[in-house]
């Protein structure tokens, strides 16, 4: 689904030949975030429920789980390339955040903040050079966090999208 | 230095090595606070006029905001920078737009 929203949302940004309207430029933003985050949900779900079609029922089901806010908390914490204590704690000493994940994690928090922007802040104005390069960034950081091998350090990062606040506040 | 003069430093043209492409003609920086109130900044790259939009890769967008983004934390800056690209042009509104 991910890879029909990032059409949709050039398709929306380049709509006007000329001026761009708010309308086409906001909903633009919208399907590029919602494209992220249907990638990770998917992803995550593909890990915990397995990756054959018969499964997929249940990888649905689970993805009603995942909450924005936390999800903008845990890739808020791998964006700064360091976990809080709590977090970190028992992991091995050699864990570190790989480049693809910080990247992706960045992404959906400036995504997510700009989505809350266009769908309820009437006074923040678009413009298309800023949604036409998201959508090339989301393209390009699902691109890389695709080719990243299974590690223990992606496994992790992707179960804290759905762990983080229950794994923060110990 | 104040808490703005050190982010407005990280954040040099003539010292923060961006890539070459696509040509940066300014980064501008403002306090933020963002959707769920925590302390953020807001971060304006001002391409170049003569950029091809439609040109510029996904790559080479990560690529200039990691750099920015790590450069604020070199400096010990925590906040998150939400990065805009814009030309100077698009700032003028218009009244037809909405």
């Amino acid at each position: 689904m991910y890879s029909d929203l990032l059409d949709q949302a050039k398709s929306l940004a380049t709509l006007d030949a000329k001026k761009p309207k708010q309308a086409n430029l906001r909903r633009a933003i919208s399907s590029t975030y919602y494209a992220l985050f249907h990638f990770l949900v998917e992803e995550e779900c593909r890990l915990i429920i397995g990756t054959q079609h018969g499964q997929l029922p249940y990888r649905q089901v689970l993805g009603r789980a995942f909450e924005h806010q936390t999800m903008k908390e845990a890739c808020g914490s791998f964006s700064g390339g360091t976990l809080k204590a709590a977090v970190a704690k028992g992991l091995p000493p050699q864990f570190t955040i790989l480049g693809p994940i910080k990247s992706i994690a960045r992404t959906f928090v400036d995504l997510q903040e700009k989505r809350h922007l266009a769908d309820y802040d009437r006074t923040e104005r678009f413009l298309r050079s800023d949604v036409l390069t998201l959508v090339e960034q989301v393209e390009s950081v699902i691109e890389e966090f695709s080719a990243l091998a299974a590690t223990n350090e992606k496994k992790f990062f992707l179960a804290c999208l759905l762990a983080w606040k229950s794994l923060a506040r110990r | 230095m104040s808490a703005m003069g050190k982010i407005r430093a990280a954040l040099d043209l003539k010292t923060l090595e961006l890539p070459e492409k696509p040509r940066i003609v300014a980064v501008e920086v403002e306090e933020y606070v963002d959707w769920y109130g925590d302390d953020a900044l807001r971060v304006w790259v001002i391409l170049a006029e003569e950029e091809d939009v439609a040109q510029i890769s996904g790559k080479a967008v990560l690529a200039l905001k990691n750099k920015i983004h790590e450069s604020l934390l070199k400096d010990g800056i925590k906040a998150f920078p939400y990065i805009s690209l814009l030309k100077a042009s698009e700032r003028i509104v218009s009244v037809d737009e909405e």
